[in-house]
């Protein structure tokens, strides 16, 4: 409530404000010419002559164990190649914990227990083509053990649940679901709290499990050929297809670390694996494909996984029950929230592996308001189903804004109106994000109390209004090799493969805008086996790149201006670079090309000094939605959505949109249609298909706004920051279709018609 | 997919006789049968794929006296821009429009779409993980299992799943008729799934024609949850004939299309706000809802009334 | 411009197969953001290999593969040899019956620009291609039924010297994020803006409605293709 952030940034020229190339239009991206041509390979792509492809057996059970296995007669057919089992030496000998934070619970890479319908199991075939592959399959007599299995993490979370995984948890508490105890969080005193207050309200919130949706259906493709760099132990090289968007082969060795592997072996074919957004499902595949390809002499071995075995890798489900304390006149005094997490079939990726999130979740927007008093607890809780990954942290916002709206419906107040009475610091960055969004959107104009407006074609109309903050994570340091040739260009390799979300391209522009080279002049290339990361996290790090790339551009421009005064018989202070051409700052008629210069370089490696991640709140962002409820079928149409979004300072505008519009997008899928689906009886996947799960449309997306608001109060170059999660909330749709009905909440997502209808009273719940 | 021989026909009763009398499946634009194929949905897998698509003059669309003709293989594309049907069925032209999408309509035929499997998803698992009675196994698990898309009308043969062919309902609702290499087949009777199909075809008959009577006005109507791809949670058709009479058919809501006779019934005094929302009452006062679409209830009963009200004058 | 040349040496040439060619495997656009000219060059496959899909045997022509099943696999379905017209060249390559059209794109031709699987069910629109001008589903077309028609791929359209121009707006407009649906949507953006001139907004996301993008890049093809419309317009 109208306290002003307060930190100084560090680094050069921050403060900035003679951008020639920063924040400007028209620069395509390195490689949108060959994405756009199909010239990009990405893995599913890659193709030689005599590839064979490999697959795995597939459990056809929600969980279950194998009992016996017998390959004899998969092997006799005719065409198959190999047949390696869970008993396989090598295969057994991968290691079970691997070294990133995949999972916790150490399952094989191969094992004789499946977590879910689908899941690789036993034994994996490689033979000629998949015909013959999926005759082999066929061919395998299994016996198999049927094991319970638990979909729901609240089913999981009840006394008595099977116990999934016994060895992940030896010492089991009540459940033993259960991954680790409760994580809780306290300040104040509750009780006292909810004393003082003149409301209590109880909230509840679900989600159900999201695929990750991949694009590309996990290929894996690897052969072994010569090194042609000559590799010290005289072995051959591994080529193999990225699997996470990190720098190419630190990962990819992590995952071979139990062939006895190390990182020179390595090779990454392909910068491109399609989007991949904050998944880090483990692949297996990615790891077999060496293997059977070293198995059988180094030939091409391509891992196959079809549409509806990508939908292994979900966004986990969570439950939140928020009970909240608050004034008559909306201040938020007592805030009491539990949160039943899932972990999905082989653990996930929170703080309890990663420990990068010392607040539970559920406790980070509360944190931010002005309530003394707040206790917060989070666990997480193993089921079948599939995979999860996501982080934990993706709905930190969504908890904090429905206790708001719920203020605001109680109250009969305008929800910006609490939103900006609650939040501690509102200056300057959240001021201004809502100032943004409400004159984009017409809030005035169009918000109301719930239940109180129909359009014209009988649809009820309903708004609703959130606030987020960017999170800025435990940062990355960077590291940034800039060198100039002597054709007087600048290089900068980058080694991340490319998931949807890009840095390089911003970087360019950095770079450019830093040096005084034009853009055309700095050339940012991929070189696969460059490491751009040092110790940290992978969140914000497009705007962490930036600014170390900020940083060694100031250094290599230095050298350059050192070298090229003397050119102009001039001394260091009275020359610059302009246009990519050294100039004398009194007569810029006086120029001499970079060209022939020599070769200069520099290495940066180094990040922003920034408060750890849950005490920033220095970039917030607003967002509005409205939405259109058809009475009749339940139908909800977002007719419009605003997305006020501090950058900071936007570096490369269509860049920083085009992730809002990402989000926007992604998010109105899943507050309206996407679920994963399985049958209750048996544990089988139902809707793996893109006709059953439903990826919005281009007919689908709605109208959005973004608008790009500049405080420059980001930890990246000039301030800026990234979009990451800002925008994954769909609880703001349910909150506008609340508005429009006048009912209750819909307390689980997504919001189809029959809970519309339902809410409406139109059908039994 | 796994191997199968493939022929081209040089016409229909060529290809009805190849699947006659072997293990054989026609194909038109293939945008159904593939996909069943690479899943392996169906019972037996197929020997030989004879493509239909070559066999010449089968795509035509004309007009022959009081009725539209319609060749098997027109894509649905061209049935939906055609300027014919959009003057005499456009409720045909309507639901070809919003089947699948736009790729899809330029390969998939009229023929296919009224051949078209049900997209129940406990059916269309890959690998048999469910033998239910379409494939000829002793259950339903949709009966008791998530049956949010299902039939509101009860079991067909102990199959709760829903049509889900765009063009079904209108072309019951303007009273067509599907001609096959053996007969004509009113289109209110063509749709009586039978084992894995959605039609009564038997072996060897292929569908070469469809005839729809011109009709004074028509109209269609879709809801889904995406608008393109996807297939109808529920569709309706109506269709006010040459001699007057209306017809209403409802899509996706049983395993085949239900013509609703107590709908029509409300609306024989006119179309009004009033009787339209009367007949769509009555179209679903014999709904039996399973556990989880207890809301496609209401979604029939408001297409039925928003249907009927574009016939409205 | 077209050539003749083995498959081995097709693999080598730039970035079509970059597996082979290179660990990079990017091509020269890639590092300069717009390549000085298109890659995409229109190739005859000479020395395509016969491989058996049972037992591997490879022979070197197709009489000798048909030879070969008579004698080893009597009852087994004999693979086809197709003549596909891919972007106006003719590709003789071996297919079996049940290929589809982006197996064959993927494996026997290495055009893969439009052989992208993302559901291979004809659902998500990422392996489009014009097939007589008109957009088809690659994975739900038998490639054998595509003999004596004209396919065209994103590759022979962005190597097109008159479509230029809608090459340039989708990188200008950053219409690909992560890409992977890219190719089937810019194919299918060429056929509207044959179809349409000078399409609305309307008219395009009907048109792409088929084409999915979990990246949202939905209004970057709007804004691509009409400035590229014009453009084309304008130039001609």
């Amino acid at each position: 409530m109208g306290e002003t952030s307060t930190w100084v940034p560090e680094g050069t020229n921050q403060d900035r404000e003679d951008f020639k190339v920063v924040g400007t239009w028209g620069h395509p991206g390195r490689q949108s010419w060959d994405m756009v041509s199909g010239a990009a390979k990405y893995p599913t792509d890659l193709w030689m002559e005599g590839t064979l492809t490999a697959m795995a057996l597939r459990c056809p059970y929600g969980h279950a164990k194998v009992k016996s296995l017998d390959v004899s007669e998969a092997e006799k057919i005719e065409g198959v190649k190999l047949v390696l089992t869970y008993e396989d030496e090598e295969l057994a000998s991968m290691p079970k914990y691997r070294p990133s934070y995949y999972e916790f619970g150490g399952s094989p890479l191969l094992g004789d227990e499946a977590e879910f319908e689908g899941d690789e199991v036993g034994a994996v075939v490689v033979a000629l083509n998949e015909e013959i592959c999926k005759k082999a399959l066929s061919a395998i007599k299994v016996e198999w053990e049927v094991l319970p299995f638990v979909l729901d993490a609240r089913e999981a979370a009840k006394p008595g649940a099977p116990i999934l995984r016994p060895e992940m948890n030896p010492d089991s508490n009540m459940t033993g679901n259960t991954f680790g105890a409760a994580v809780q969080w306290e300040q104040g005193c509750v009780e006292d709290g909810f004393k003082e207050a003149d409301h209590i309200e109880v909230i509840n919130y679900g989600r159900p499990m999201w695929s990750q949706f991949r694009p590309m259906p996990p290929a894996y493709f690897s052969y072994w050929a010569n090194d042609p760099w000559g590799n010290p132990d005289g072995e051959k090289m591994c080529y193999v297809t990225n699997h996470a968007h990190f720098p190419s082969n630190g990962p990819i060795v992590s995952a071979f670390m139990g062939a006895g592997s190390y990182a020179d072996k390595y090779r990454a074919l392909s910068p491109y694996m399609a989007a991949r957004y904050c998944d880090f499902v483990e692949k297996r595949g990615a790891q077999f494909a060496p293997v059977l390809s070293k198995r059988l002499g180094g030939v091409p071995v391509r891992y196959v996984q079809s549409r509806r075995e990508s939908f292994d890798a979900a966004v986990p489900q969570t439950y939140l029950t928020v009970r909240i304390g608050f004034k008559d006149d909306g201040t938020l005094v007592a805030v009491q929230s539990k949160n039943v997490h899932q972990t999905g079939a082989r653990g996930g990726y929170g703080d309890k592996t990663h420990g990068h999130l010392v607040l539970p979740p559920n406790a980070q927007g509360f944190k931010q308001t002005v309530s003394p008093n707040i206790y917060s607890e989070m666990a997480y809780y193993v089921t079948n189903g599939a995979c999860t990954t996501a982080d934990p942290g993706q709905p930190n916002y969504e908890p904090v804004n429905l206790a708001f709206a719920r203020i605001a419906d109680s109250l009969g107040m305008d929800v910006s109106e609490v939103i900006m009475k609650n939040v501690k610091v509102t200056e300057p960055s959240l001021s201004a994000c809502m100032a943004a969004a409400k004159e984009a959107f017409d809030w005035e104009g169009k918000w109301h109390l719930a239940g109180e407006r129909t359009l014209e074609d009988g649809r009820l109309h309903g708004v609703a209004c959130r606030y987020g903050a960017s999170q800025t994570w435990g940062m990355i340091s960077y590291n940034i090799n800039l060198r100039m040739g002597v054709d007087g260009k600048i290089y900068l390799p980058y080694a991340e493969a490319l998931i949807g979300t890009y840095w390089p391209d911003a970087v360019q522009l950095v770079v450019a805008e830093e040096m005084g080279m034009k853009p055309e002049d700095v050339i940012v290339y991929y070189a696969p086996n460059y490491n751009n990361w040092q110790q940290g996290d992978a969140a914000d790090r497009g705007a962490t790149c930036t600014w170390a790339a900020k940083e060694a551009a100031v250094l290599l421009k230095a050298q350059i201006l050192e070298t090229g005064s003397s050119l102009l018989g001039a001394s260091v202070d009275e020359v610059d670079l302009v246009d990519s051409m050294i100039t004398l700052k009194s007569d810029p008629s006086k120029q001499v090309s970079l060209v022939g210069i020599g070769q200069l370089a520099v290495g940066y490696c180094g990040k922003p000094k920034v408060p750890f991640q849950n005490d920033v709140i220095r970039t917030m962002n607003v967002d509005m939605c409205e939405v259109a409820v058809d009475p009749e079928t339940g139908l909800v149409e977002i007719i419009d959505y605003v997305v006020a979004h501090d950058f900071g300072k936007v570096i490369r505008p269509s860049s920083a949109l085009g992730q809002i519009e990402n989000a926007v997008t992604m998010n109105s899928g899943r507050a309206l249609r996407e679920e994963l689906v399985w049958d209750a009886d048996t544990g089988v996947l139902l809707n793996g298909t893109m006709y059953d799960y439903k990826v919005p449309t281009s007919l689908d997306q709605p109208k959005f706004e973004p608008v790009a608001v500049e405080t420059r109060c980001g930890g990246g170059a000039y301030g800026s920051t990234g979009v990451a999660h800002a925008h994954a909330n769909p609880g703001l749709v349910g909150l506008a279709i609340q508005n429009a009905t006048g009912g209750d909440f819909i307390e689980m997502l997504p919001y189809t018609p029959d809970k519309v209808l339902a809410a409406l009273g139109k059908i039994g719940r | 997919m796994r191997h199968f021989k493939h022929m081209q026909a040089s016409s229909a009763n060529e290809a009805a006789s190849v699947i006659g009398k072997g293990n054989a499946l026609v194909m038109a634009g293939g945008t159904d049968l593939l996909g069943t194929l690479k899943d392996e949905i169906l019972p037996t897998y197929p020997e030989t794929v004879v493509d239909l698509k070559a066999i010449p003059g089968m795509d035509g669309i004309s007009e022959d006296g009081d009725d539209v003709v319609i060749g098997a293989l027109a894509k649905l594309a061209d049935v939906a821009e055609s300027e014919t049907v959009r003057a005499n069925c456009s409720a045909l032209a309507e639901a070809c429009a919003r089947a699948a999408s736009p790729t899809i309509r330029h390969m998939g035929t009229i023929g296919g779409n009224v051949c078209q499997m049900h997209r129940c998803w406990y059916f269309r698992v890959p690998d048999d993980r469910f033998h239910c009675r379409r494939k000829g196994g002793d259950y339903c698990p949709a009966r008791i299992g998530d049956n949010r898309y299902h039939s509101i009308f009860g079991d067909q043969d102990g199959c709760f799943a829903s049509s889900s062919h765009d063009t079904a309902p209108a072309l019951v609702a303007l009273g067509a008729v599907v001609k096959t290499t053996k007969r004509e087949v009113p289109a209110e009777e063509f749709f009586k799934a039978n084992g894995v199909r959605s039609n009564v075809l038997e072996d060897g008959e292929v569908v070469t024609e469809i005839r729809v009577p011109k009709a004074q006005k028509s109209a269609f109507q879709k809801f889904a949850l995406r608008k393109s791809i996807d297939f109808p949670v529920a569709n309706c058709a109506a269709a006010r004939l040459a001699d007057g009479s209306v017809r209403v058919a409802l899509g996706g809501v049983y395993p085949a299309p239900v013509r609703s006779a107590s709908a029509e019934a409300e609306v024989v005094g006119g179309i009004g706000e009033s009787s339209a929302a009367k007949a769509g009452d009555a179209a679903v006062v014999d709904c039996r809802p399973l556990s989880n679409n207890e809301y496609k209830v209401e979604i029939a009963r408001t297409l039925v009334k928003r249907t009927l009200l574009e016939l409205a004058d | 411009m077209a050539q003749k040349v083995s498959r081995r040496d097709f693999f080598k040439v730039g970035g079509m197969a970059g597996v082979a060619a290179s660990a990079v495997g990017l091509g020269i656009g890639s590092i300069l953001g717009a390549p000085a000219e298109a890659r995409a060059e229109t190739i005859t496959v000479t020395d395509f290999v016969y491989t058996c899909p049972l037992c591997g045997r490879q022979t070197t022509d197709y009489d000798a593969l048909v030879k070969h099943f008579e004698e080893e696999h009597p009852e087994a379905a004999v693979p086809e040899c197709a003549t596909l017209a891919i972007n106006g060249t003719e590709f003789k390559v071996q297919v079996e019956p049940h290929w589809t059209l982006r197996e064959t794109l993927l494996k026997a031709v290495g055009l893969t620009g439009n052989a992208k699987e993302m559901c291979d069910r004809g659902g998500c629109g990422s392996c489009t291609v014009l097939i007589d001008g008109v957009p088809a589903l690659s994975c739900t077309t038998l490639a054998v039924e595509c003999q004596g028609k004209q396919i065209e791929t994103s590759e022979g359209i962005a190597a097109d010297e008159r479509w230029r121009p809608l090459v340039e707006a989708y990188a200008k407009h950053d219409a690909a994020q992560c890409g992977y649906c890219t190719p089937g949507q810019f194919t299918v953006a060429k056929y509207i803006i044959e179809k349409y001139g000078q399409p609305t907004e309307e008219q395009i996301r009907a048109e792409l409605s088929g084409n999915i993008c979990r990246c949202g890049t939905y209004s970057r093809h709007v804004q691509a293709i009409q400035e590229a419309a014009a453009a084309i317009e304008g130039g001609n």
